[in-house]
């Protein structure tokens, strides 16, 4: 694919995936915080499986930047980050692999997500406490994996190359 | 989408791994069910400091005063602590679940009065503390 096609790609796709992040914030809470569906993890799918890690990672990286500072704050921010950055690693790894179809991906990487930002908040907090809650978040993080990786497997088949 | 391993596969992949998860998730759960202990204390923290304490075995009810002013009304009953009244505004501290078990807390921000349940034995933590 030529350079210049990529870039506006990668460039349309983490457009969508701050736009995403931004429906998914619309959405009603339910009550326990950290539990999301994670949709702009379809965007971030979506680049990992057409172009690579190190695009994925770029995607994702601008977006929890760009979020934090347009519609978030900047605390929140250290969470996203650390929850970011374990699941980009999970999922580059799994994609690496190259077992999993994009379901597979998005729910390892969901569940890591979530870890990850437990893991921030205990090192905030200096409390052990929260690793109780980690199961709870595990079991969203698996719902909204399969919900992204099916949305993400039909766009991968859907978008020509 | 080039890919030597068939749909099957991956498919098969998956569901293993959603499973993996899954029963981890419910192992640490259940593991953190089953290591739990009731708890023998009722400790009252305010301002951090420890200031009282109250046995779980014995039925009380207490008013716990405040630096501010305000209150928490403290009773044990059937090895249970529960606020059940407070002075302060948010009434989290009231709405909070009573506490039973080693290492539960009730909260009251307002009043910087903090519930916890500790077991019998005198911990460590308070001789070096």
């Amino acid at each position: 694919m030529k350079k210049t096609k990529r870039l506006l790609l990668l460039a349309m796709l983490t457009a969508v995936a701050m736009i995403l992040s931004y429906v998914e914030s619309l959405l009603p809470q339910i009550g326990i915080p950290g539990v999301k569906m994670g949709l702009a993890n379809i965007a971030v799918i979506f680049a990992l499986f057409r172009f690579g890690w190190k695009e994925a990672a770029a995607l994702s990286l601008v977006r929890v930047l760009l979020v934090s500072l347009l519609f978030g704050s900047v605390g929140a921010m250290l969470y996203s980050l650390a929850g970011a950055v374990l699941s980009l690693a999970v999922m580059a790894l799994l994609r690496r692999i190259d077992r999993f179809s994009t379901v597979g991906v998005s729910v390892a990487g969901g569940v890591a997500h979530n870890a990850g930002q437990i893991l921030m908040a205990m090192l905030i907090l200096q409390t052990k406490q929260l690793l109780g809650y980690l199961p709870v978040l595990a079991v969203s993080g698996i719902a909204g994996g399969v919900l992204t990786g099916l949305a993400a497997a039909l766009l991968i088949r859907r978008i020509p190359e | 989408m080039k890919s030597e391993r068939t749909k099957k596969d991956r498919l098969r992949a998956d569901v293993l791994l959603i499973a993996a998860l899954f029963m981890v998730a419910l192992g640490f759960f259940a593991v953190r069910r089953l290591s739990r202990k009731d708890g023998a204390l009722a400790v009252v923290y305010v301002n951090g400091e420890r200031t009282a304490e109250y046995p779980l075995s014995e039925d009380a009810a207490v008013t716990l005063h405040a630096p501010n002013g305000g209150y928490n009304i403290l009773v044990i009953s059937d090895g249970c602590a529960d606020v059940t009244e407070a002075s302060c505004p948010d009434g989290i501290c009231v709405r909070a679940r009573p506490a039973q078990y080693e290492g539960d807390t009730i909260v009251c921000l307002p009043n910087k009065t903090e519930i916890r349940i500790e077991g019998a034995a005198p911990s460590d933590v308070d001789l070096v503390s």
